[in-house]
C-alpha cells in the first residue's frame, strides 16, 4: 500500500512527541485520561479533515466521533509501524467513505449538480480570507471522489498514492479526480 | 508532482491555495463528552450512535461467565467414541462464547433438542454414514473449543467472534439437515 | 389345493425373484414436478421433449413395489420396501421426464445422476454421489457424505450446495453458487459468478473464479486451506484474515501480523477500483491468493 512519508502530514506542529508515545500506551492499557489526550491533540485536523471531505458540519461531527470511537477499539492493535496521526486519518476516511456510501443508497432531495454555476465563485484567487472561504465553499460543492482526492492530496499533504491507499482506489483513478476536482475548481472560482 | 504541471496558472494557483488552507479547524462545540460516553469496556460494542451500523452483532452480551474448559473437553472426548455410542451426541457441552459472551438459553435448547433427535435418527441410518456424521460433528465441536479457548486471551477479536458464530450456525445447520435427511428414511415401522 | 399351491409357489417367486422390470409412463405438463424417492440402488433422470414421464429399471430384491402417480402436475416415483424387508439390492430407476420439469430426488445410499432437466432441483442423498447439470433454475443438492458433481450451462443460476462429508466439484457456472461443507473438499472452476460463498469447518478449497462487476467471493474456513486464483481482470476490495493460519499473496501487497502481541495476520487492500468484493477467513487454515 502507501509508503508512509518521512514527514508525517499528519502530526500536529508544536507538539512535543515524546509524550504520545506514553499516551498511547495507557490508553491501550484502559485510561480514558490518556485517550483524553490524545483526543485533543488531533481532534482539529481530524475536524478538518472530515468537514472538507464530507462537506457538512453536522456530518463532520458525526465522522469525528466515529473516528475516535473506533481509535480507542482498536487501540490495541496500533503497531506504531505509521504515525498515530496517519492512523487516525485512515480511519476518520474509512468513515467518511462509510457515510458516503450510505447516502448514496438514498436519493437525495436535492441533487448535487457540479454543473451549476457557484453564486460564490466571483472574485480571482487571491490569498485573503474571503478567497479562502470561497475556496472552502466550493470544495464542499464537490462531488464526493473529487472532493476526496482534492482534499487529502491538495489540502493535507498526502501523495497520490497514499491518496489512493486511503481511499481504496487506484493511483490512476485519483489522478483523475485530481484533475476534475481542480477544472471544476477553476470553473468555479473564476467570474 | 509532474501531471501537476502541466494545466495553466490559475490551476496551479488553485494547489498553492489549497495547502494554506487551515489543516486544523476547531469543532463549533466540544464532542468529548459523547465520545467519553461511548467508550466502553474495549472488546464490548460502544453504544450505538445515529449513524447507520455496517452490521449488528446478534450475540447477546452476559457478564463476566467463567468459562469451565474441563468440562468442554470431558464431553469431547465422549463424542469422539466411535459409533453406536450416542451419550456425547446427546449433551454437548453448553454453547460457550469465549469468557464473559453467552449465546442465549433458546440457542441452548434447539440445540439439545436437535442433538437428542440426531441420536435417535442415527439408528436408522446405515453405522458407517453415522460415524461419519459424529465424527464430522465432533470436528465442528472441536472448532468450537478452540475458538472459545482463543477469545478468552483475545476477547472481542471480531474474526474469531465471526468464526465462532459461523461454526455454531454450522452445527445447528448440519443437526437439523441431518436430522431430516434420516428422518425421511423409511424403517423398518413404515409401510 | 393344487391351485392353493399354485399361488403359494408364485407369491413367493414374486419375492424370489432377483430383479424385476420397471416400466411405466405417463402424460404430464411440460412445467410439472416430478418427484422421486429410491432408498438404494441408482437414481437417473434425463430430460426429455415429450410431454410424458417415463420409467425404467430393475425392482430391486428386497423392494416389494414401485409406486407411480401421475395426476398430470405431480408425478410420484417411489420405491415401496415391505415392513419386513431386509433392503438388499438396491434398485435402478431410469426415468425420463419432461426437459421443463421441476425434479425433487430423495435417497439414502442411492447415487442420483441427472441430466437435461432445466427447471428448479433438489436433490438428496444421504451416502449417494449425486451429478446433475444447472441449466437456469435454482439447484439446491444436499449429502451427508455423497460427493456431488455439477457442471452449469451458460445461465446464471443460484446453487446451494450443503454437505458434510462429500466431495465437491463446481464446474461453469454463473450466478450465486453458496457451498457449505463439514469436511468435503470443494473444487470450483466458474467464470462469471456474481456471488460466490463457500464455508467449510475443515475441508480444503480450490477455487479458480472470476467475478462479475461488483461481485462477491466470501470463503471460510477453520483448519481447511483455501486457495483462489482470480480469473480475469480484478477490481475488488480485499479484506483477507487467518488466527493462525499463512497467507500467500500473488497480487503484491504482504500480509500484517496484527500485532506482535497477539496471533492474527490481515491482508487488506484494494485491485482497479474496488468494486467487487473478495473476502476469506480462516482460524489456522492456510490461504493462497493468485491471479490468473
Amino acid at each position: 500500500m502507501a509508503a508512509v512519508t518521512v514527514e508525517d502530514p499528519a502530526l500536529p506542529a508544536g507538539v512535543p512527541e515524546d509524550s504520545e508515545p506514553r499516551l498511547i500506551r495507557e490508553a491501550a492499557d484502559g485510561s480514558v485520561r490518556a485517550f483524553e489526550g490524545l483526543y485533543r491533540r488531533y481532534e482539529r485536523r481530524i475536524y478538518a479533515l472530515c468537514l472538507r471531505m464530507t462537506g457538512s458540519r453536522d456530518r463532520a461531527e458525526d465522522c469525528v466521533q466515529e473516528t475516535f470511537v473506533q481509535a480507542w477499539q482498536k487501540l490495541d492493535k496500533f503497531e506504531g509501524r505509521s504515525g498515530f496521526g496517519t492512523w487516525l486519518h485512515r480511519i476518520a476516511v474509512n468513515k467518511v467513505l462509510s457515510l458516503q456510501r450510505y447516502d448514496s443508497r438514498r436519493p437525495r432531495l436535492a441533487p448535487v449538480d457540479d454543473t451549476l454555476s457557484d453564486p460564490y465563485g466571483a472574485a480571482p484567487l487571491t490569498a485573503d480570507a474571503g478567497a479562502q472561504m470561497d475556496l472552502e465553499q466550493a470544495v464542499s460543492r464537490l462531488p464526493d471522489g473529487a472532493r476526496n482526492v482534492f482534499v487529502l492530496h491538495a489540502v493535507h499533504g498526502y501523495s497520490h498514492e497514499e491518496t489512493a491507499g486511503m481511499l481504496g482506489v487506484a493511483v490512476g483513478t485519483c489522478k483523475a479526480q485530481l484533475h476534475r476536482a481542480r477544472r471544476l475548481l477553476g470553473e468555479r472560482l473564476d467570474a | 508532482m509532474t501531471d501537476d504541471n502541466k494545466p495553466g496558472v490559475r490551476e496551479n494557483g488553485l494547489l498553492a491555495a489549497a495547502r494554506d488552507l487551515p489543516r486544523e479547524v476547531t469543532p463549533e462545540r466540544d464532542l468529548w463528552p459523547e465520545i467519553q460516553a461511548r467508550l466502553g469496556e474495549r472488546g464490548q460494542e460502544a453504544a450505538p450512535a445515529s449513524e447507520p451500523r455496517a452490521k449488528a452483532w446478534p450475540i447477546r452480551f452476559a457478564a463476566a461467565a467463567a468459562l469451565v474448559a474441563a468440562t468442554a473437553l470431558v464431553t469431547l472426548s465422549l463424542v469422539e467414541r466411535p459409533a453406536p455410542g450416542t451419550a456425547g451426541l446427546v449433551s454437548p457441552e453448553p454453547a460457550m462464547f469465549g469468557a464473559g459472551y453467552d449465546l442465549g438459553a433458546k440457542h441452548q435448547l434447539v440445540r439439545a433438542n436437535l442433538s437428542e433427535d440426531l441420536a435417535r435418527h442415527l439408528e436408522a441410518l446405515p453405522p458407517e454414514t453415522a460415524a461419519v456424521v459424529e465424527r464430522n460433528l465432533a470436528q465442528i465441536r472441536a472448532a468450537v473449543a478452540e475458538i472459545n479457548q482463543a477469545l478468552e486471551k483475545d476477547p472481542g477479536n471480531i474474526l474469531l467472534e465471526q468464526l465462532l458464530m459461523a461454526a455454531y450456525q454450522d452445527e445447528m445447520e448440519v443437526l437439523s439437515n441431518v436430522n431430516r435427511m434420516a428422518g425421511a428414511v423409511p424403517s423398518r415401522n413404515e409401510i | 389345493m393344487k391351485r392353493m399351491m399354485l399361488s403359494l409357489t408364485l407369491l413367493v417367486a414374486c419375492y424370489a425373484v432377483a430383479a424385476e422390470s420397471i416400466d411405466e409412463i405417463a402424460d404430464v405438463h411440460p412445467r410439472g414436478e416430478v418427484e422421486v424417492s429410491n432408498v438404494a440402488g441408482t437414481v437417473t433422470v434425463e430430460g426429455w421433449d415429450r410431454d410424458q414421464v417415463k420409467v425404467g429399471g430393475e425392482l430391486g430384491r428386497g423392494a416389494e413395489r414401485l409406486e407411480f402417480r401421475a395426476d398430470g402436475r405431480h408425478t410420484l416415483v417411489k420405491v415401496i420396501y415391505p415392513k419386513s424387508s431386509r433392503r438388499s439390492g438396491g434398485t435402478d430407476l431410469v426415468i425420463r421426464v419432461p426437459v421443463g420439469s421441476r425434479l425433487s430426488v430423495n435417497a439414502v445410499s442411492a447415487d442420483i445422476e441427472v441430466t437435461g432437466v432445466e427447471g428448479a432441483q433438489r436433490l438428496q442423498s444421504v451416502s449417494g454421489n449425486v451429478t446433475t447439470e444447472a441449466r437456469g433454475e435454482d439447484v439446491r443438492i444436499e449429502t451427508v457424505s455423497g460427493d456431488l458433481s455439477l457442471r452449469g450451462h451458460g445461465d446464471p443460476v443460484l446453487v446451494s450446495i450443503t454437505t458434510v462429508s462429500g466431495d465437491v466439484d463446481l464446474r461453469d457456472l454463473q450466478g450465486e453458487v453458496n457451498v457449505q461443507s463439514v469436511t468435503g473438499d470443494v473444487d470450483l472452476d466458474s467464470r462469471e459468478l456474481e456471488r460466490l460463498r463457500i464455508r467449510t469447518t475443515n475441508g480444503d478449497v480450490e477455487a479458480r473464479a472470476g467475478m462479475t462487476d461488483r461481485g462477491s467471493i466470501e470463503m471460510e474456513a477453520i483448519n481447511g486451506d483455501l486457495r483462489l486464483d482470480i480469473l480475469g481482470a480484478v477490481d475488488a476490495e480485499f479484506d483477507i484474515e487467518t488466527f493462525n493460519g499463512s497467507i500467500r499473496n500473488d497480487f503484491g501487497p504482504e500480509p500484517r501480523r496484527k500485532s506482535q502481541y497477539q496471533p492474527g495476520t490481515t491482508l487488506r487492500f484494494t485491485e482497479g477500483e474496488g468494486n467487487g468484493r473478495v473476502r476469506i477467513k480462516t482460524l489456522n487454515g492456510g490461504i493462497t491468493l493468485r491471479g490468473d
